[in-house]
């Protein structure tokens, strides 16, 4: 079964990201730093998609990205930043994010973008631009 | 320099002494001056110094001038008492204030060269220093051409000093027996006046340069404490906005944990409370998503845009509709002409059309109709307006796109931060766009002007 993994240093936004979306029948792992969420993906082929934060400790969102994308065997990874404003939904889009979802995220936004990503990309290229930014 | 000279007694007795002449010298004009100026007064010639006081005044205004030229005037004056002259030095009022070697001259002539005499046209009649001063120019007066009969073994050479402004400062006077006379005489007197002239000047030039230099310190002051403020502004500005981005965070697991509750909660209470965090979530979210913005376009880089293509028309259909959903008690309008594509942020225009409605709902009059419409009939540019009944306070517009203003002084508005409007503004000019309002006959209407494609 896919799972999803969300990767946030605040552990309120892990907890209640998890509730919501296990209430929904996901399979859901946590990490709490970017290095943390790298060890967790090259043991669990499982995860297709990650929600990440940018700001983060010993290893942030932009680094995280970069290392993820650097891997041949995980470039069918879907990475959608969640973030706090508009101009970190930029960076994401710099480094590679498939979409980008503005804080607050409702649960019919997180739910909705889960079910476009639950599978992984669709299209590999590095370079492919951001889906899109939802507000 | 205008020379006055020896008339010749007959003439000084028929025009000075019985007051009736005739004729064409130069001096003639000058003693009908004098006359002028004595009218009902016999004789006011006088030797009778001022009082000591009035001197000391009188130096006081022209002693550091005195006292910087003094030893021009000590060397000087030892070269004229060689030629049996004496060297004086007056004030702008013609009162002798400093004189050298007047103990060369003959008895009865040096009475009137004791520091005090005033040389005056009105008092002494036509004289060098006096004349100098009524013309304020250099003056040569010889022998008979003085008003005074004690004058007349005299010659008399004197310049007016001016300061920097051109105004008289002091009259230099060169004096001795007629025998004396000598065109270099009044060439030397000239001279020792240009030479005091230059003394004011770098007088003048040196306060200048004192007056810049402070200038220039207070200057730094000045951009010192701008630099200051301008720093603790930013600093308050970047806490702000920190402090705001921290806080969404906790805030979006607040918001989360309510969605969880109100889509798997069965319990109508707790459905109720969840949707009262919810709500007021996604205030304190509005007013630190305004803070945010606020420190964005303050702290010099302004609001930034994230440019795409987007039809409007369907952002505007969103803006309503949501807010038809919240507000189903209002008429709300829409009408769209032409074409409403361009490239726009579309999350920001969202936000300004957004605010405007809403403020319509809020502020127009109730139950009455709001009318949105985009017009898209210009190539290079689109509008966007909203209309509603009721008039904004004549008081309130200077301040409408003010920050954090409320439109009620003293109180915020319950709802935010009184910082909507300033936003707004921020956004279009942003796009390079303007907004305007025109509040008139029981209408408001906001309009927004946006360039199709912004450069």
């Amino acid at each position: 079964m896919s799972a999803i993994l969300v990767v946030d240093d605040d552990a309120d936004i892990r907890e209640v990201t998890t509730m919501a979306l296990e209430a929904y029948g996901y399979r859901v792992i946590n990490a709490c730093d970017g290095e943390q969420a790298l060890r967790i993906i090259r043991f669990e082929p499982a995860v297709s998609m990650v929600l990440l934060d940018l700001m983060m400790p010993i290893m942030d969102g932009p680094t995280f990205m970069r290392r993820l994308r650097s891997d041949e065997a995980l470039s069918m990874i879907a990475v959608v930043v969640l973030s706090g404003d508009s101009s970190a939904c930029q960076t994401a889009n710099d480094v590679g994010a498939d979409a980008c979802l503005l804080k607050p995220v409702d649960l019919s936004s997180l739910l909705d973008v889960v079910r476009r990503f639950i599978g992984g990309r669709t299209v590999p290229e590095h370079d492919r631009a951001m889906s899109g930014v939802v507000r | 320099m205008l020379t006055l000279g020896d008339p010749g007694y007959e003439l000084w007795r028929q025009c000075v002494r019985e007051k009736s002449c005739s004729g064409d010298h130069p001096v003639i004009s000058r003693w009908a001056r004098v006359r002028q100026l004595r009218t009902g007064s016999a004789n006011l010639v006088s030797n009778r110094p001022r009082s000591d006081w009035r001197v000391a005044e009188q130096r006081t205004s022209t002693s550091t001038l005195l006292a910087q030229g003094y030893d021009m005037l000590r060397i000087g004056a030892e070269e004229l008492r060689r030629r049996g002259c004496a060297l004086v030095f007056t004030d702008a009022e013609g009162v002798l204030l400093a004189s050298f070697g007047a103990d060369t001259l003959p008895d009865p002539l040096r009475d009137g060269f004791q520091p005090g005499v005033r040389w005056t046209e009105k008092e002494r009649g036509t004289n060098a220093i006096g004349t100098s001063l009524a013309e304020n120019m250099p003056v040569a007066v010889i022998g008979r051409a003085h008003c005074d009969a004690n004058s007349h073994g005299l010659v008399c050479y004197a310049a007016p000093i001016h300061d920097v402004h051109g105004a008289v400062l002091a009259v230099l006077d060169i004096s001795g027996p007629v025998s004396a006379a000598d065109p270099m005489l009044g060439i030397t007197v000239q001279s020792m006046a240009g030479a005091f002239e230059g003394i004011l000047r770098a007088r003048e030039i040196d306060r200048l340069a004192a007056e810049v230099e402070s200038l220039r310190s207070r200057e730094a002051e000045v951009k010192n404490a701008h630099d200051e403020l301008a720093s603790t502004l930013k600093l308050n500005e970047t806490f702000v906005a920190t402090v705001g981005h921290d806080l969404r965070n906790p805030l979006s697991a607040v918001l989360n944990g309510a969605d969880l509750l109100l889509s798997r909660g069965d319990d109508p209470s707790q459905r109720m409370a969840a949707e009262r965090i919810r709500s007021s979530g996604r205030r304190m979210f509005q007013m630190i998503d305004q803070l945010g913005d606020l420190a964005r376009a303050r702290l010099g880089d302004g609001i930034r845009l994230l440019y795409q293509d987007v039809d409007l028309g369907l952002v505007v259909d969103r803006v309503v509709g949501e807010l038809r959903a919240v507000h189903p008690e209002r008429d709300i309008g829409i009408v769209k002409t032409g074409d409403s594509w361009g490239s726009w942020d579309s999350a920001r225009i969202e936000q300004v059309f957004s605010n405007l409605v809403s403020n319509a709902v809020r502020h127009g009059a109730p139950r009455s109709e709001i009318q949105v419409k985009l017009n898209g009939s210009e190539t290079d540019a689109l509008t966007f307006s909203v209309a509603n009944a009721g008039e904004i306070e004549e008081s309130t517009l200077p301040h409408l796109f003010k920050a954090f203003y409320s439109g009620r002084s003293g109180r915020r508005p319950s709802e935010g931060l009184g910082l909507g409007l300033y936003i707004v503004e921020q956004v279009v000019l942003a796009h390079q766009g303007r907004i305007d309002v025109v509040t008139k006959d029981g209408l408001t209407e906001f309009c927004v002007t946006l360039p199709r494609r912004p450069e």
